[in-house]
């Protein structure tokens, strides 16, 4: 079975490490962008199966490109869980207008990060129910 | 005379031929009877002993239910107990990939900038606070300089005396300053330092180099975790040394 791959989208480098250091416990690949603008254009180009988009970035940021990606074609039914410093309702609020199925504040928890991305990826039926002792833990 | 004798006679003889027979058939049937009582009983003590027998074969199972009731039981416990320590485990290795992360960014660069940008996104992504100052201690060691900051008014922190409130305290003394477990210290904070969470002392050698100011969290973070004060101790040394490298490297530079 092809390895899913993930757009890691942020402008920390710190922040894209420690993502990709949590997702490592699944087989994963990985691709990054620095800002919106990059990772609208990674998008398309590449067609990941899902997308982390931090909100707050030079250039564009995470909600317009989460926007933008939602209007093409090619890209609208790729999942995108925003992981942002932003956790107030109203930001929140902002991003599931955007686009985005999915919502992570930081500082990131390394199993709910882990557990929404296998569900978005729908791995967590596909486990069945050896995952469902792990979504528990996970909250 | 002699017919009604001779009648009499034969009456009583059918009489007794018949009650003669009837008493034969009444044995009989009791013998039949008494066969009959001698199988049931047998099969009462047959049924007896097998009622003895399945008694104690339900003793047993009672008694073996009750053993794998406690051996379940057991085993729920420790299933329980391994759950904790799996999610123990793994937030323990949450907290070294932190640290790691922390450590590897901090050291992956002379860059001087790249280094000070460095300590904000650790700041900022994991122990979760967009308030910050980076302080350094300036020449003649009388005075903080604050040299990179994030979500703070720079003017109002420019400066700093050696000595002088809470973060000025910190570079004097060397001692983190933690809002939590402040009360009590004498320790007074000044206007600008009201929301003061966390200040850590930038060390090399055990020489004092600088602080890391750190104000309000993230409105979703419940207060300072097992791992932040891990991050503070790394902060203090390594964000110190690397940022005494890229200002070594800068003068080696020039």
């Amino acid at each position: 079975m092809a390895r899913k791959r993930i757009l890691l989208v942020d402008d920390a480098k710190t922040s894209i490490m420690m993502e990709q250091m949590i997702l490592s416990r699944g087989t994963y690949d990985f691709l990054t962008a620095k800002d919106g603008l990059e990772a609208v254009e990674t998008a398309i180009r590449e067609r990941p199966d899902l997308i982390l988009m931090d909100i707050m970035m030079p250039k564009m940021d995470g909600l317009e490109a989460c926007r933008q990606l939602k209007e093409r074609d090619e890209t609208k039914q790729i999942p995108i869980i925003m992981v942002t410093t932003r956790g107030e309702a109203e930001s929140v609020e902002k991003g599931f207008k955007s686009g985005c199925c999915d919502y992570v504040a930081k500082p990131i928890n390394s199993n709910e990060l882990l557990s929404k991305v296998r569900k978005h990826l729908g791995e967590l039926e596909q486990y069945g129910k050896g995952s469902s002792d792990e979504q528990r833990r996970s909250g | 005379m002699n017919k009604d004798a001779a009648d009499r006679d034969t009456y009583v003889q059918r009489v007794r031929e018949g009650t003669r027979q009837y008493i034969q058939e009444l044995l009989t049937e009791n013998e039949k009877l008494r066969l009959f009582v001698a199988t049931i009983e047998g099969e009462k003590v047959r049924l007896e002993e097998q009622v003895g027998l399945l008694r104690e074969e339900l003793d047993s199972h009672q008694y073996q239910a009750a053993q794998l009731q406690d051996q379940l039981a057991h085993i729920e416990e420790e299933n329980q107990r391994f759950s904790e320590k799996y999610v123990e485990v793994e937030q323990h290795n949450a907290n070294l990939a932190n640290l790691y992360v922390a450590s590897y960014r901090l050291h992956s660069t002379l860059n001087r900038q790249e280094v000070l940008d460095t300590i904000q996104e650790i700041i900022i992504n994991l122990i979760g606070s967009e308030e910050l100052g980076i302080f350094e201690l300036q020449p003649g060691h009388t005075s903080l300089e604050l040299v990179s900051s994030f979500g703070i008014e720079p003017e109002r922190y420019r400066h700093i005396a050696l000595g002088s409130g809470l973060i000025g305290k910190v570079a004097q003394s060397g001692e983190t300053y933690l809002e939590e477990s402040s009360n009590g210290s004498g320790n007074v904070p000044t206007v600008d330092e009201d929301h003061l969470t966390s200040c850590i002392p930038l060390k090399v050698d055990g020489r004092v180099t600088g602080a890391i100011a750190i104000f309000r969290l993230l409105q979703q973070k419940n207060g300072l975790q097992e791992v932040d004060y891990e991050l503070f101790h790394l902060l203090a040394t390594h964000a110190a040394t690397a940022l005494y490298c890229s200002r070594v490297l800068v003068g080696v530079n020039l």
